[in-house]
């Protein structure tokens, strides 16, 4: 059993898929590409990580899935955020923001 | 997170199981397409992009992943760790019995001792509520002994202490009642009319007593047993008439359920205005004497009161009373909580013992099942290895082995649950018992969350140990070393545990042993009593037939007559107070004594009984000098008492007690015998000031028939109850005993008590056998390789037994001196808390249990010991 991401590393890809997902509603693959896009390819999202955080999230009321058709006539789930999703992305962001702000500072000053 | 949806989404998983997976398969089949079709645009030809898809989705390990991180997973983890942990267990049935039993037996004894503390100290009357703050009001003599209390005493609180919320007063009667055409004795009470509203208890049906109830004729509340028994559970029974001795009454109401009255373990059925406990009892003057205390008072607290102020204020009250009185007068009141620890009475006490006791059983039968375990976790390190090699976590690891202790926990709380089920029977009936005890064990909420509680503990103090230090694995020894465990330190542990153990038994048995000495001391005391096993006894309430004072005594001289004449009786007579019996024996306060060096007035409470001819020598209790009493004493001339040595004794010191008088109410009484001392109202003690007076004189609506017999005693009392039944039908006499079971009633508590502590303490040393035993047959074991090693270079079968019965002697002994001084240790702290007899442990005491020790584990040491000196090299060194 691999050791889970810590604390930090979840939230922050908790972040990302609710940032993705902003735009409008999205299936898994879409959602992984285009967290690499945003970050440019430094955030590769493997379906190992990606799934069982869509899950737990969906578990939480921040997304909600449906089935729907995706391009090519193909059958997929599609997930779209709640408002007790978009207030997640707040409450992220937010703290993201203060974390990087004082790690930051402290790699200034030192 | 929000509560419900995260219950939904438990449910969902837990119960919905085969949906949710299929919606994931799904899911990922779908990605697992469009990823195939990203690489085909991307140029891949579509069997390699299907293919590299595949690969690259890991659709297995994603699904593991997924299911992980589900809400509710630990639950599909728990029941997964449980399953393997029963199948653990079925593949060693000798252990998972062995520990079941153990830990079940314990729980089950303390269960038991637990529901009866419930049911007789902490809450003995759960239909009374708020009883927390109720008090029994006595009165106190000048010696502190507890007096009674007079009507006229509660009528001056009702009025006067504003300490109390409410005041009421109760007297107990034996009460014959019968309601179409049914009839059955029970006890009652006799109460004041405000007995219902300060006990806060609403009858079911009907009414409560009104004050107005006072001056109309009888009424009565019957409880809800009764209403079953004589009416049918008819609803429209108020109004209906009930006759008790003799008198017909109203029935008014019907107690609810599990209402016995106000005393913690009497059960009562009928509840009388006090204004009518004359007619029913042919006594007088109950109501408007000060000097006849016989009610006791019950009173609740206003809150915020403390029982200390409530006695302050209630002593102001009858010492201003007291004043105008010339004898008898109360020192003070005497107010003590109406049930839990600090009721002071033996039951209390008796019942913290019992309980501690039990409890160190527990410990007992865990630091077993710890050992056992410990056992097994020495056997499963390659096991545990093998785990920790493919990745098991080490917190994973102490889980399994909790859940594993948590089953066989949880499989000992089951047994114990239903072994305290079917033990509760044996406990109550254990010493025969013909007291007015009614007490139901049953198991209520807190029952069974003690039992959880227990249950609870049990699994950590079993699993901790063997969790921890199987978690502490080394990974490459464990593997490589084969199923032998080789570690450093092997055994240690275990050790530690099996001194534990022999401490903890120890204190158990010191303690056990202390009350089972105390009961022997007071069970074996001389009674004054000759052969007490012929003589037989049979006690009836003249009263309960409608006897009055004229026809009562006319009655009791024919009966006397017929039981005389019935073959196999030797000597028969009657008295009022039996010694050693359920009730209280008459006594005057204020009893007024010439002597040589002038009067003396004794204000202390003198108990007395009102005897018949013959009655020395009927119970064989000698008269030492004098008389005993003759036909017509009382009857003609001056009336006359018999004393005892120690009233002889108390009032004329060195002076021939013979002729010397005494008054009692205004009359004075010649001393014409003394007899011997014997025990009246308490087996312990030194001998209390006691006198007779001749039954011819004064008729007792309280009589004990006695017979001594030559014959038999079975057959005779045979043909006596027949005989006394022939007498009148309404009157029963019971179905008459000796005077040794009689005695044995007053003594049952103790008896009770002896015998439980007597029980779980062989529990303790049967448990720590088998303990010790476990933990020695699992060393050897363990250990062949290496014994036969020894025996191959050269040793012999003796130095091997040896070898096993040093080592668990070394163990024992260092248990035994810890509990000899954790015994002295606990006996220092509990003296304090006055739970105990009065003497401590001593050399005899200790001797005996170590001694007694010592020989169960040489015995326990003895097979395991054998086995290893009859290990074969050949063979052992074969197995590897």
């Amino acid at each position: 059993m691999p050791p889970r991401s810590s604390n930090l590393l979840q939230g922050t890809l908790d972040m990302l898929i609710l940032k993705s997902l902003t735009l409008g509603e999205m299936h898994g693959l879409g959602i992984s590409r285009r967290v690499e896009q945003i970050t440019r390819g430094a955030f590769q999202v493997k379906p190992g990580s990606l799934f069982p955080a869509l899950h737990r999230m969906e578990e939480a009321g921040w997304l909600v899935s449906s089935w729907g058709e995706s391009e090519a006539n193909r059958r997929a789930k599609y997930y779209r955020l709640t408002k007790a999703g978009r207030r997640q992305l707040g409450i992220e962001t937010e703290e993201w923001g203060r974390v990087s702000e004082a790690i930051m500072l402290v790699l200034r000053t030192a | 997170m929000p509560l419900l949806p995260q219950l939904a989404s438990v449910w969902r998983n837990l119960f919905r199981k085969a949906g949710v997976e299929r919606d994931l398969d799904d899911e990922l089949r779908g990605y697992v397409e469009l990823l195939t079709e990203e690489k085909m645009r991307a140029g891949l030809p579509p069997e390699a992009a299907r293919r590299a898809a595949r690969v690259e989705a890991g659709v297995e390990h994603v699904k593991e992943e997924v299911r992980e991180a589900r809400a509710g997973a630990w639950i599909e983890s728990l029941v997964r760790d449980v399953r393997y942990a029963l199948r653990g267990l079925r593949r060693n049935p000798a252990f998972a019995a062995t520990a079941v039993w153990s830990v079940g037996l314990a729980i089950g004894a303390s269960t038991i001792v637990f529901t009866w503390t419930e049911r007789l100290v902490t809450r003995p009357l759960p239909a009374i509520p708020e009883s927390g703050r109720l008090v029994r009001i006595s009165t106190a003599g000048p010696a502190g002994d507890a007096w009674g209390v007079s009507y006229p005493d509660y009528l001056d609180w009702r009025i006067g202490a504003r300490s109390l919320e409410g005041v009421t007063v109760q007297t107990m009667v034996d009460l014959g009642v019968s309601a179409g055409g049914r009839r059955v004795r029970v006890w009652g009470a006799a109460t004041s009319w405000d007995y219902f509203d300060v006990l806060k208890v609403r009858p079911t049906l009907g009414r409560a007593f009104l004050p107005s109830d006072e001056a109309a004729g009888p009424t009565a509340v019957i409880s809800r047993r009764l209403w079953l028994t004589l009416f049918g559970g008819d609803s429209s029974v108020a109004g209906r008439a009930v006759e008790i001795n003799g008198h017909t009454a109203t029935v008014i109401g019907v107690a609810p359920f599990r209402f016995t009255g106000a005393e913690p373990t009497v059960n009562m059925d009928v509840w009388l205005l006090a204004q009518h406990y004359e007619l029913v009892s042919c006594s007088h003057d109950v109501l408007a004497s000060r000097g006849a205390r016989s009610f006791s008072a019950l009173a609740r607290l206003r809150p915020g009161v403390s029982i200390e102020e409530a006695r302050g204020e209630i002593s102001s009250i009858l010492h201003r009373v007291a004043a105008t009185q010339s004898v008898g007068r109360p020192t003070g009141a005497l107010l003590t909580p109406l049930h839990g620890w600090g009721s002071e009475s033996w039951l209390s006490r008796a019942s913290a013992a019992l309980l501690a006791v039990t409890l160190v059983v527990v410990l007992i039968a865990c630091a077993n099942v710890a050992n056992l375990l410990l056992a097994r976790a020495a056997s499963r390190r390659r096991e545990t290895g093998i785990r920790l090699a493919v990745g098991a976590g080490r917190a994973r690891l102490v889980r399994q082995w909790l859940v594993e202790s948590a089953v066989l926990a949880a499989g000992g709380g089951g047994l114990g649950l239903l072994l305290a089920e079917l033990g509760k029977g044996l406990i109550l009936s254990a010493p025969a018992s013909d007291l007015p005890i009614g007490i139901e064990l049953f198991m209520d909420a807190r029952g069974v969350a003690f039992v959880l509680g227990l249950t609870g503990a049990a699994t950590l103090l079993i699993g901790l140990v063997p969790a921890l230090r199987a978690s502490r694995v080394d990974l490459v020894p464990a593997l490589r070393s084969g199923a032998v465990g080789g570690a450093p330190g092997r055994g240690r542990l275990e050790g530690a545990v099996v001194i534990s153990q022999v401490a903890l038994c120890v204190v158990c048995l010191v303690f056990a042993g202390l009350f089972l000495r105390a009961a022997r001391r007071v069970l074996t005391a001389d009674l004054g009593l000759r052969e007490p096993r012929q003589v037989l006894v049979f006690t009836e309430r003249l009263y309960v037939a409608g006897y009055d004072c004229a026809t009562g005594s006319r009655f009791t001289e024919r009966m006397m007559a017929r039981v005389r004449a019935v073959p196999g009786v030797r000597l028969a007579s009657v008295a009022t107070y039996l010694p050693l019996g359920a009730s209280t024996p008459g006594s005057v306060p204020g009893l007024g004594v010439r002597s040589d060096s002038g009067p003396v007035v004794e204000r202390r409470g003198v108990p007395f009984s009102t005897v018949g001819t013959d009655y020395f020598e009927t119970v064989g209790t000698p008269i030492l000098r004098g008389r005993g009493f003759l036909e017509g004493d009382g009857r003609i001339g001056s009336p006359v008492a018999v004393v005892n040595e120690a009233f002889a004794g108390r009032f004329w010191p060195g002076e021939d007690p013979l002729g010397k008088r005494f008054s009692m109410y205004g009359v004075w009484l010649e001393v014409v015998g003394v007899a011997r001392d014997a025990r009246y109202t308490s087996l312990d003690g030194p001998a209390q000031p006691f006198f007779y007076l001749a039954a011819t004189r004064s008729y007792a609506p309280e009589i004990a028939v006695i017979i001594r017999t030559d014959a038999d005693p079975r057959g005779v009392r045979e043909r006596v109850r027949r005989a006394l039944a022939d007498l009148d039908p309404r009157l029963s006499f019971g179905e008459g005993r000796t005077l040794w079971e009689h005695i044995g009633a007053a003594t049952w508590g103790l008896r009770l008590g002896a015998w439980t502590l007597g029980t779980a303490g062989a529990l303790a040393l049967l448990l720590c056998a088998v303990g010790l035993y476990g933990m020695l047959a699992y060393t050897v074991a363990q250990r062949t390789r290496e014994i036969g090693v020894r025996i191959a270079v050269g040793a012999g079968a003796r130095d091997v037994f040896g070898l096993v019965v040093l080592r668990a002697m070394c163990l024992t002994w260092i248990g035994l001196g810890a509990g000899v001084a954790l015994s002295f240790a606990a006996w220092r702290l509990l003296r304090g808390w006055q739970l105990l007899p009065a003497d401590g442990p001593d050399a005899v005491l200790i001797g005996a249990v170590v001694l007694v020790l010592a020989g169960v584990a040489l015995l326990a040491a003895w097979i395991p010991a054998r086995r290893a000196a009859r290990v074969d090299p050949v063979i052992a060194l074969e197995a590897e």
